[in-house]
């Protein structure tokens, strides 16, 4: 590199300082926030503290009691139960996802030809076909009234799977493309806003009896982000060579073994770094705990936007104190696997 | 198999056997299409239980006018079964196509001030300076703060006695008061902006890992043709670049259409309708207005309108770019 003129160091100095100052200003303000005694940082006397003078650990304090009163949880500012909420739903979650999706991204990777590409009038078409076969069993359980119970909806998804599996080989009469692909409805579940089915889901929640329970948690955030783990681990998997794999079977290994003996080990370090993936994007969910818990399991986001006191309005010093234990683990874990965040943040489209 | 070899009858006779004993079994994991099936089964059993029911619930809720606060539970909904007036209702809610517009432009808005910010940045890191590790890093936390916790200090961030008030009235030398967040305008540049700060990061990580892997020999063969830095940027970078650059705005789109936790945090989609986005336009009519068949059917009309530019959007990201950069 030829030697820039100084003048061009000193602008991208300044410019450099002016973007990085920008960008952690907020993080700034409430990591000094969490630091303030309340007269600094409630905003009733209208001055602005840039430093907190008199730094107190008043406000992790408040956060970290444990209530020990049996009435008024809801309104107790305690986050320990939010905390371990957060703690095992996300480690729970992450866990189903790796769990289903490593061994979807293996065959994926290995024994498919599907590559996820659909075109959208087979896939509405498809759709449209299932709902309008589908629908009248929908009302005739309605009716009889056994969907509301959780054999009416076991039953009822498993008539819905028979049904799709029938419409596969009826289709496959008249049109001789994909009808249905794994790796797109992967993706397209991705696509969704999570708001869209929402409400059956409580529904269904509630039939089963999930609704506010820690593995009813679990589930949905396996669902929602195994995607992920099937992209990514997809692309780790693509770079380890197939040679390896019939090599092992070659030497006596049975398929299982050559999975779990060999690809599994070399792929190490792509699944250490899905894992901590998935887990920032479970640990900072909001939208589906706030609809899924109420009392018991209110995760970290869910209680932060719950922390509000009758007295003084919104506690922004204790509010900020959890945001910062909130963001500890993402940044740790994130710095951690800084190399792989933007293959995973791209579902493995960019490698580097 | 060479039917020109005579096999012995008994030799032939044997190995059918050995066949037929082997396909006995159903579960066989020596068969690479059982193994394959099983490998895949558990992703599609997950998937198909999680859609099926709630679709077809979805969709039966939404061809009535039930809502929970009309008596009987859901399962009762076919005593208003009204033949998808929901549907007509929503094609001309002008609310509705509104909050869709305004997801939109806050998506577009925002990805493409993320993609110019992300790329500008990733030149001024491209070279080394000291300290460019601990700004580099600096630079990372954004995207990784939980956005429940970014909605938050954003909204205190947007107070009228806020830190950025403050700024500004110490810029300008005068007090400066403009409550951001009840303003139409304003509230949505507040929104845009706090979008723009979680995401720029990760554009930024995107374009400086394609920067950084373009071949340099052929920007210093186009430096001593005499090219100007406009012209490599141009005719250079930028076609290099560009499976990169479409991947990248893709999947912020895609992520951005989403947005909930921001704008829930920071606004609640007000000052009145001003910052609705569709999933809080979906959320009040849902929790608040609690009209369920009709979020039904406005949930099933964005499956629809997603479905359609899903398959589109997603094409650059199926054929993975093995080390474009």
């Amino acid at each position: 590199m030829t030697q820039r003129p100084t003048w061009q160091i000193v602008l991208r100095y300044i410019l450099v300082l002016i973007v990085v100052g920008w960008f952690t200003f907020p993080t700034y303000w409430m990591v000094t926030m969490a630091f303030k005694p309340k007269v600094e940082w409630s905003t009733a006397h209208g001055t602005i503290y840039w430093v907190p003078q008199n730094p107190t650990l008043d406000n992790f304090e408040t956060v970290l009691t444990e209530y020990r009163g049996r009435f008024f949880r809801a309104n107790q500012s305690s986050a320990l139960p939010s905390i371990r909420s957060s703690i095992i739903v996300s480690i729970g979650g992450t866990l189903f996802a790796l769990l289903i999706g490593t061994l979807a991204a293996y065959g994926l990777s290995r024994f498919s030809t599907d590559t996820g590409e659909l075109p959208w009038y087979i896939a509405l078409g498809r759709l449209g076909l299932l709902i309008l076969v589908l629908l009248p069993f929908m009302v005739l359980w309605a009716w009889l009234g056994i969907i509301r119970y959780w054999y009416g909806i076991l039953s009822f998804t498993l008539l819905g799977i028979a049904v799709n599996q029938l419409l596969d080989k009826f289709l496959a009469l008249f049109y001789r493309g994909p009808t249905g692909s794994l790796a797109f409805s992967i993706l397209q579940l991705r696509m969704f806003p999570p708001m869209a089915i929402v409400i059956p889901v409580m529904i269904m929640w509630s039939a089963f009896k999930l609704i506010d329970t820690w593995y009813g948690l679990i589930a949905v955030y396996g669902v929602v982000t195994f995607p992920f783990v099937v992209w990514l681990m997809k692309s780790f998997f693509d770079e380890i060579p197939r040679e390896l794999d019939e090599a092992a079977i070659v030497d006596g290994a049975s398929n299982w073994g050559a999975f779990f003996k060999v690809v599994l080990p070399l792929a190490k370090g792509g699944l250490a770094s899905t894992a901590l993936f998935v887990f920032i994007l479970n640990w900072s969910d909001f939208l589906i705990a706030l609809l899924l818990t109420t009392r018991d399991w209110p995760t970290i986001p869910v209680f932060l936007n719950s922390l509000v006191s009758s007295e003084i309005g919104a506690q922004h010093g204790p509010k900020a104190a959890l945001g910062l234990l909130a963001v500890i683990p993402p940044v740790v874990f994130g710095i951690l696997i800084q190399r792989y965040l933007v293959r995973g943040l791209t579902f493995g489209a960019i490698k580097r | 198999m060479d039917r020109n070899v005579a096999i012995p009858a008994i030799v032939e006779r044997r190995v059918q056997l050995v066949a037929r004993l082997r396909r006995r079994r159903f579960w066989d994991m020596s068969d690479v299409r059982v193994f394959a099936t099983s490998l895949t089964a558990p992703a599609q059993i997950v998937l198909l239980f999680i859609i099926m029911f709630p679709l077809l619930a979805e969709v039966y809720i939404s061809l009535t006018s039930w809502t929970p606060t009309r008596g009987g539970d859901w399962t009762q909904a076919y005593r208003f079964w009204d033949w998808g007036r929901n549907y007509v209702e929503i094609l001309r809610d002008l609310a509705f196509w509104q909050a869709l517009g305004r997801t939109f432009l806050i998506a577009g808005v925002a990805v493409a001030l993320e993609f110019l910010l992300g790329l500008g940045i990733a030149f001024l890191f491209l070279d080394e300076f000291p300290g460019k590790r601990v700004f580099y890093a600096l630079m990372l936390v954004p995207m990784m703060i939980v956005p429940a916790v970014a909605g938050y200090v954003f909204w205190l961030f947007f107070q009228s006695n806020g830190p950025l008030n403050a700024i500004i009235s110490l810029l300008i030398g005068q007090p400066f008061t403009l409550t951001w967040l009840a303003n139409d305008v304003t509230a949505m540049i507040a929104v845009i902006v706090a979008e723009v700060w979680e995401w720029t990061p990760l554009m930024f990580l995107i374009m400086l890992s394609g920067l950084v892997g373009l071949p340099e020999d052929q920007m210093r063969a186009a430096t001593m043709l005499g090219a100007t830095s406009w012209q490599k940027f141009r005719y250079l970078v930028l076609p290099m670049l560009k499976p990169i650059i479409i991947i990248a705005l893709v999947i912020r789109g895609m992520e951005a259409v989403k947005i909930f936790d921001m704008v829930y945090l920071m606004t609640q989609g007000g000052p009145a309708q001003a910052t609705e986005t569709i999933s809080i336009y979906m959320y009040k009519i849902a929790f608040q207005q609690v009209r369920w068949s009709y979020a039904a059917a406005a949930a099933m009309t964005i499956l629809v309108i997603m479905t359609i530019l899903a398959s589109y959007a997603l094409r650059p990201l199926q054929t993975p770019q093995r080390e474009v950069a």
